[in-house]
């Protein structure tokens, strides 16, 4: 369990340091990337940092509920019944499409739609790409771990919350984490996607010869790498092993 | 051969155990008594397993798990509606086929178990430690490098170290799941001393599929065939004098 929170916390502090170290000139880029005159000129919406702070605790809290409930999902829940395969279908439905979709569809309806940008319509967006996909491997990582475990840690007395809690996700541990890390990808990858894609529209229509793709988008994206970096050594066997071991020394 | 004493300490009641629609186990009714090894024997398949299960309520765990009849210990009736499942196995440990280590030392598997009883005292659970790896006969063994990893055991050493944390428990009975299926020649009479020397002090039940071991290490034997109790009684008098067809046909190797 003390792995977890150190490793999270190692991992935001990294991110949060990303953005403060590279996102420096965010008064230009607000100048030159408003995306339309009218309306959302004013809204500071592609002020990284600012974003950022609003949105991180509403992405950790999501990250936090989701794995919540893909632990009861699957500890509680029984295999066979109704709501059990209900929410597993919704939720792989829910995973499986693209998260620039997700990403599109909310810039239209939140955002166009209604013409501004709210903390809401923001935390919305947010949680839609990362809850489903931090359940899913979440519940598969639950699914992974050895039933002969769960039998021994019962077999000797143990109440069922404390056999998850000492047992169950230690042992997921890993993949429970490549899943948060993948979640964080994929919400800074859509956010810097969709910044290439409406900053390209409005140059083009401006001046139709060079594209640029903003500083703040090539942020986004750089730090979408990184966590789906971290994601993969994470589910990386080796370099599990080489965590567990340091830790077993301890 | 030791009398048995006049109270059970397990009664099962005509047990009906179904996983699904299987029906596994079909009337089954025991008295086990404490202070002597209970052996259940019989072909895979034969419900033996399932039979153990019941009785530290870890079928709980199978979701389509569903049975009917009694089972009482100590007096008190296991699966009724107060009784939580956690207290039962407490007193009613289990040795599974494969062993089955926790994260951290070898130390750690141990005082794991000591910690689940309340007990938190380092002298103490050190103290209670010792006592169980001993009891396991595993202590000479293990007493210089208790602090390294159990995966550097082998499979025998490992196996006393699931009995010696079972032990830590402080349970009352003790359950054997076919424990010496992944053990070898010469680890297997180890395991066996062990069983032996448990005896005084615990109610043992011990289920296997090798008919000799069976013979060497129980008091009682019961055969199982196809979810039913074809025969129960003596050891001795299973191995020598069966009374039922079925039970002469496996303990003499023509079935099974």
């Amino acid at each position: 369990m003390s792995r977890l929170i150190i490793h999270s916390t190692t991992f935001i502090i990294l991110v949060v340091a990303v953005f403060l170290v590279l996102d420096n000139n965010r008064e230009t880029s607000l100048e030159e990337y408003d995306l339309t005159a009218n309306d959302i000129s004013t809204n500071p919406i592609f002020n990284l940092q600012e974003d950022l702070f609003t949105m991180l605790p509403v992405l950790i809290g999501s990250i936090l509920i989701s794995i919540a409930f893909a632990v009861l999902l699957q500890e509680c829940v029984a295999g066979e019944s109704w709501t059990y395969r209900i929410f597993d279908l919704l939720i792989a439905i829910l995973a499986g499409i693209p998260s620039v979709f997700y990403g599109l569809l909310c810039a239209y309806y939140f955002v166009f739609k209604s013409g501004q940008v709210s903390y809401l319509t923001q935390s919305l967006t947010v949680v839609l790409l990362a809850m489903p996909v931090t359940f899913q491997s979440t519940q598969h990582a639950i699914k992974a771990v050895d039933v002969s475990i769960r039998e021994a840690v019962f077999a000797l007395g143990v109440k069922k919350w404390r056999v998850i809690t000492e047992h169950v996700i230690p042992h997921a541990y890993s993949g429970i984490m490549s899943g948060v890390c993948t979640a964080f990808s994929r919400a800074f990858a859509v956010a810097g996607l969709i910044l290439v894609s409406f900053s390209w529209i409005r140059q083009t229509t401006h001046s139709s010869t060079s594209f640029e793709i903003p500083r703040n988008a090539s942020i986004l994206l750089l730090t979408s790498l990184l966590c789906s970096l971290y994601s993969s050594f994470l589910k990386n066997s080796q370099f599990a092993k080489l965590l567990g071991k340091n830790s077993r020394i301890k | 051969m030791q009398v048995p004493e006049k109270q059970p300490i397990l009664s099962i009641e005509t047990l009906n155990v179904w996983y699904g629609k299987k029906q596994v186990l079909a009337d089954v009714t025991i008295d086990i008594f404490p202070k002597q090894v209970t052996a259940f024997i019989g072909p895979s398949r034969s419900g033996k397993t399932a039979l153990v299960r019941c009785l530290n309520r870890l079928n709980d765990l199978q979701s389509n798990f569903r049975h009917t009849g009694k089972i009482r210990y100590a007096g008190k009736e296991i699966y009724a509606p107060k009784v939580k499942a956690a207290a039962i196995a407490k007193a009613i440990g289990m040795i599974f086929q494969k062993p089955v280590l926790f994260r951290g030392s070898i130390y750690e598997n141990v005082a794991y178990s000591v910690r689940i009883r309340g007990i938190k005292k380092p002298e103490q659970i050190g103290h209670i430690v010792e006592r169980s790896l001993s009891e396991a006969q595993l202590w000479d063994e293990v007493s210089n490098d208790l602090d390294a990893s159990p995966y550097t055991l082998s499979i025998g050493q490992q196996q006393r170290l699931c009995i010696a944390r079972a032990l830590a428990g402080d349970p009352e009975i003790i359950i054997f799941d076919e424990p010496c299926e992944q053990l070898d020649a010469t680890e297997t009479p180890k395991l066996e001393a062990v069983v032996q020397s448990l005896k005084s002090n615990y109610t043992l039940i011990f289920v296997t599929n090798k008919r000799r071991q069976a013979a060497r290490v129980s008091d009682v034997a019961g055969f199982l065939y196809c979810g039913e109790l074809i025969e129960f009684g003596q050891t001795e008098q299973i191995f020598t004098n069966p009374k039922d067809e079925r039970t002469e046909n496996y303990v003499t190797g023509r079935s099974g």
